[in-house]
């Protein structure tokens, strides 16, 4: 972990339910899966596309906290820790597979061409409200275009943009430097301007 | 750089175009914010750029978790609440496949 020179003790709302099943509640250890359940869930959707292995997700997860609660020191939030064991065990699940191949996204791809005389004004997708703007079409494009990222673009954007970690929280869970968070941010949201910009242009 | 020029200078608009996100995040120091909002502000294609951008993170943002199927809520509740029943035994090596 990032932090291991900080020993700095960190509580929040799940300490004391930690600190219990720690101290031998193992049968509160279902209220644990209540909280977070839902959040592993949706990213598990997010991460893979696909009902079956979110809940795959889901389950190895819990599987995992289960086993090394014990070792969890307070560090970080537990959520964040929670998230890093989700990461790990989704990483080591998509290894195996050959959905979604590893390569690079260069921001070469998605500079304004020199050139570009076309589009000298903001379309409308972009001006409009939100709330107007997200139905059920829209949302299962931007997943489909979250799934379509490669793994480590797609779960830097996951965790910053949609799960609401921030820089320094996602450069934790994931074990990287900020600036690499950043720079693997940037490009997936470049990726994913461009799958939108597609859908609303054709 | 000259007015004439509508694409200016495209160097300095790389420079500029690699610093969107950590501007739409509030990231950028004082002094790199001023220079991007100076070049966003007589940089159509590169205000253009940050506007779409912007927008795909604030629809990202607004993206809404799905409700947790019972049928699967109700498995993992077994699946944990099996759990305890085997702590003082060897866990399982690997993740169980099917719940
Ligand atoms: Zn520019």
């Amino acid at each position: 972990m990032t932090a291991s020179h900080n020993r700095k003790r960190i509580n929040d709302q799940d300490t004391e339910l930690i600190e219990a099943i720690n101290a031998g509640r193992s049968d509160r250890f279902p209220e644990l899966l209540k909280r977070y359940e839902q959040k592993l869930y949706n990213f598990g959707l997010r991460m893979c596309g696909d009902v079956r292995d979110a809940e795959d997700l889901v389950q190895d997860t819990f599987l995992n906290v289960f086993k090394y609660l014990k070792d969890f020191r307070f560090e970080t939030k537990f959520k964040n820790w929670l998230y890093r064991v989700a990461t790990s065990t989704c990483i080591k699940k998509r290894r195996k597979s050959k959905f979604a191949p590893e390569h690079e996204i260069s921001l070469d791809d998605y500079i304004p061409a020199e050139s570009e005389h076309v589009a000298q004004h903001v379309p409308d997708w972009a001006r409009m409200p939100l709330d107007q703007l997200l139905n059920e079409e829209l949302a299962a494009q931007l997943r489909e275009a979250i799934v379509s990222l490669p793994e480590k673009y797609r779960l830097v954007a996951v965790l910053r943009d949609l799960e609401g970690f921030s820089t320094a929280e996602t450069a934790q869970i994931l074990n990287l430097q900020p600036s690499n968070v950043k720079v693997r941010l940037h490009r997936a949201r470049l990726f994913l301007r461009d799958k939108l910009k597609g859908y609303f242009e054709s | 750089m000259s007015d004439q020029d509508k694409d200016h200078d495209h160097g300095h608009c790389l420079e500029m175009f690699k610093k969107l996100s950590e501007y739409i995040d509030g990231e950028l120091d004082q002094l790199n914010c001023e220079e991007l909002e100076n070049h966003l502000s007589d940089c159509p294609t590169c205000k253009i750029c940050m506007i779409t951008l912007k927008q795909t993170v604030n629809l990202c943002k607004e993206v809404k978790d799905n409700p947790v199927p019972e049928s699967f809520s109700d498995k993992m509740t077994t699946f944990v609440e099996g759990l305890q029943k085997v702590k003082d035994g060897p866990l399982p090596a690997k993740p169980v496949k099917k719940l």
